[in-house]
């Protein structure tokens, strides 16, 4: 169950972050990455919830791209309005998952990671020599920043250009972000998240007490690709391009990667992993072409001794200890 | 050995809940089930017993749609059912449990018997998500239900255990709870004392004949002689996947094609 009173946490939390970093940080550049973090938590977040199915998908970085094009052409080529474009992006990300679910989802294990995986290299590939309607190699640019969005002549946002954009974009990362936790929060807390859990463990046994196993794989899946969609098209308007290389299989590998780090059982575990890992090197600057070796040695460490994800530490001896000392309840724990 | 009087005698003949006909099961060149036909009747506590390898656990998943059965058909409440997708089965009250130990591993026994709850609901995944008014209904029925699964199977003081943590005997009793979730007419239990010593099975089969008295036909599949003849109103008998024998546990017990077939397991002139 969630508490109303978790609830009201997580939203000051959310603006506090959202409207506190802008004033405390200067920094264009840092500002920049915290922003990409966010985004790429909302990829992680989708690639979280087919791992709460028990699937391991690397089809992510697939997911943001086709997101990223939609954006890409339809405010390009159409004029169409980033506003509009992005929840567009969404749901074709999430036509496009539905469609590959339905022929993969029943592929379990290694099958279906490497499946997503080679998902990943086609759609770049298709992007790649797509000739003029991707635009090949270079990819499509001069995507215009998000403009006004008004209903009943009132303005809701104001036009990204008409203040400052870094912070705008920014702001938009945060929202999308805490909008991606609270939907993955809500499946995991009501009884669907109940019924994920349960076919992570037996899908067999699932079905067995009546479980449309076929159908909620899809459903996950299908959330999932949205969420790629999403942080996708945040990334072609934030970044104002878009090209073939800009999400590949090493993208959907470290997505997937932050899940494990902050933690599966958790809302907060792909955020926390894609926050930590991802402004780790970031600010590592010097060490980034020891990137996937560190990694990789991350990864081992991780299974040896926090297989749960960092987030578990929140239930480990010593604190459960200092807790009870102190009274207070257990953290949230998802599923 | 105590013989009970099956509750069929003297009473007008049901309906069957259950028609199996002519049902076959082959994998490749192997017959696993071979043309088995029975009837099992409303209210009744039905066995199949057989050897080693008989058959008997293909035999519930064909009748629960989980293998399609290769010839034959299956009725269930005057319904053909066959080929039907294994969970739109469950949702028309025919549940089976495992003989392998199958659980939710990592959940507790009142969450797995919780989450197993999915068809007993009327909201649908937008209503449970939004909270809807039946959402929240449904889980008014399902801690009700739950409650009330866990004192039918004797789990109470277990609730807050982690599955994986459980000893066999509560874990055949939670594989029944997760069953029961679904509310089945018709549940098939799969070896329900496989691994138990005597006071649980005792214990156990109490708590299968309180289901079958709130008002589940149970089938079972059970090696346990002494249990079976015990519990069952009736019992089929199947070696090499054909249907040996049939009848009341005083008929079985004395049948020669039964005792033929115990004695000379590795024999299969006597398979008939
Ligand atoms: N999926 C399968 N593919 C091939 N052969 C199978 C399959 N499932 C079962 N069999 C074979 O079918 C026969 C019947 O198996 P089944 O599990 O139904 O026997 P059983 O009567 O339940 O035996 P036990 O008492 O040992 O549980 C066996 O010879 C088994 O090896
Ligand atoms: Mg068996």
């Amino acid at each position: 169950m969630i508490r109303s009173n978790q609830v009201w946490a997580f939203l000051i939390l959310a603006l506090v972050y959202i409207v506190g970093v802008p004033f405390i940080v200067e920094s264009r550049y840092i500002l920049g990455i915290l922003a990409s973090a966010a985004g790429l938590s909302i990829i992680a977040l989708g690639a979280w919830l087919t791992l709460a199915i028990g699937r391991v998908n690397l089809g992510q970085g697939a997911f943001a791209l086709v997101g990223g094009y939609v954006v890409a052409i339809a405010t390009t080529r159409w004029g169409v309005s980033f506003w509009l474009a992005i929840v567009v992006a969404g749901f074709i990300s999430a036509a496009v998952g539905v469609v590959l679910g339905l022929g993969i989802l029943r592929l379990r294990g290694v099958y279906f990671a490497m499946i997503t995986l080679s998902f990943t290299e086609a759609v770049r590939l298709a992007l790649l020599n797509g000739g003029e309607f991707t635009g090949g190699a270079g990819g499509i640019s001069r995507i215009p920043v998000p403009g006004e969005l008004s209903l009943l002549g009132v303005t809701i946002i104001p036009a990204f250009n008409s203040v400052n954009t870094h912070v705008a974009s920014f702001v938009l990362s945060g929202v999308l972000l805490a909008l991606a936790v609270l939907l993955c929060w809500r499946i995991s807390a009501c009884r669907i998240g109940g019924v994920f859990v349960s076919m992570q463990q037996s899908e067999e046994l699932a079905q067995s007490v009546g479980v449309n196993i076929t159908h909620l794989r899809i459903v996950a899946f299908g959330i999932g690709s949205f969420l790629g969609g999403i942080g996708g098209g945040y990334f072609a308007a934030a970044q104002q391009s878009v090209y073939p290389g800009g999400f590949g299989v090493p993208d959907s590998v470290s997505l997937v990667l932050y899940c494990f780090l902050g933690g599966i059982g958790y809302v907060a575990g792909p955020v926390v992993g894609t926050f930590l890992l991802f402004l780790g090197f970031q600010f590592l600057q010097d060490f980034q072409q020891y990137q996937m070796l560190a990694y990789s040695l991350l990864m081992v460490a991780l299974m040896i001794w926090l297989p749960n994800g960092v987030l578990s530490l929140s239930e480990a001896g010593w604190i459960r200890r200092y807790r009870s000392q102190h009274g207070q309840a257990g953290a949230h724990h998802a599923g | 050995m105590q013989v009970e009087i099956p509750v069929t005698s003297g009473q007008p003949p049901r309906d069957p809940i259950l028609t199996v006909e002519n049902v076959s099961k082959r994998f490749g060149g192997l017959t696993a089930v071979g043309n088995v036909s029975f009837k099992v009747k409303e209210g009744e506590i039905f066995a199949i017993i057989g050897p080693n390898g008989a058959g008997k656990s293909t035999l519930f998943k064909l009748i629960t749609s989980a293998l399609r059965p290769t010839e034959g058909e299956i009725v269930f409440r005057g319904e053909n059912v066959t080929g039907l997708s294994p969970h739109l089965v469950a949702a028309k009250g025919m549940v089976r449990t495992f003989q392998e130990t199958t659980i939710f591993r990592d959940m507790t026994v009142i969450e797995a018997t919780r989450n197993a709850h999915y068809v007993t609901g009327q909201a649908g995944l937008l209503g449970i998500f939004f909270n809807s008014k039946a959402a929240r209904q449904d889980l008014a029925d399902i801690d009700a239900s739950t409650d009330r699964i866990l004192e039918l199977l004797e789990l109470r003081s277990v609730a807050r255990e982690r599955s994986k943590n459980l000893p066999q005997g509560r874990l055949r009793a939670l594989g029944m709870a997760m069953a029961l979730a679904a509310h089945p007419k018709l549940l098939l239990l799969d070896e329900p004392f496989a691994g138990m010593n005597s006071d649980e099975t005792d214990q156990m089969i109490g708590i299968v004949r309180r289901i079958r008295e709130s008002g589940v036909t149970v089938m079972l599949v059970e090696h346990d002689m002494p249990a079976v003849m015990r519990l069952s109103d009736r019992i089929v008998v199947i070696n090499f996947g054909k249907k040996i024998a049939e009848g009341v546990p005083e008929e079985i017990k004395t049948s020669q094609a039964v005792i033929d077939a115990y004695l000379g397991e590795e024999d299969e002139e006597l398979g008939i």
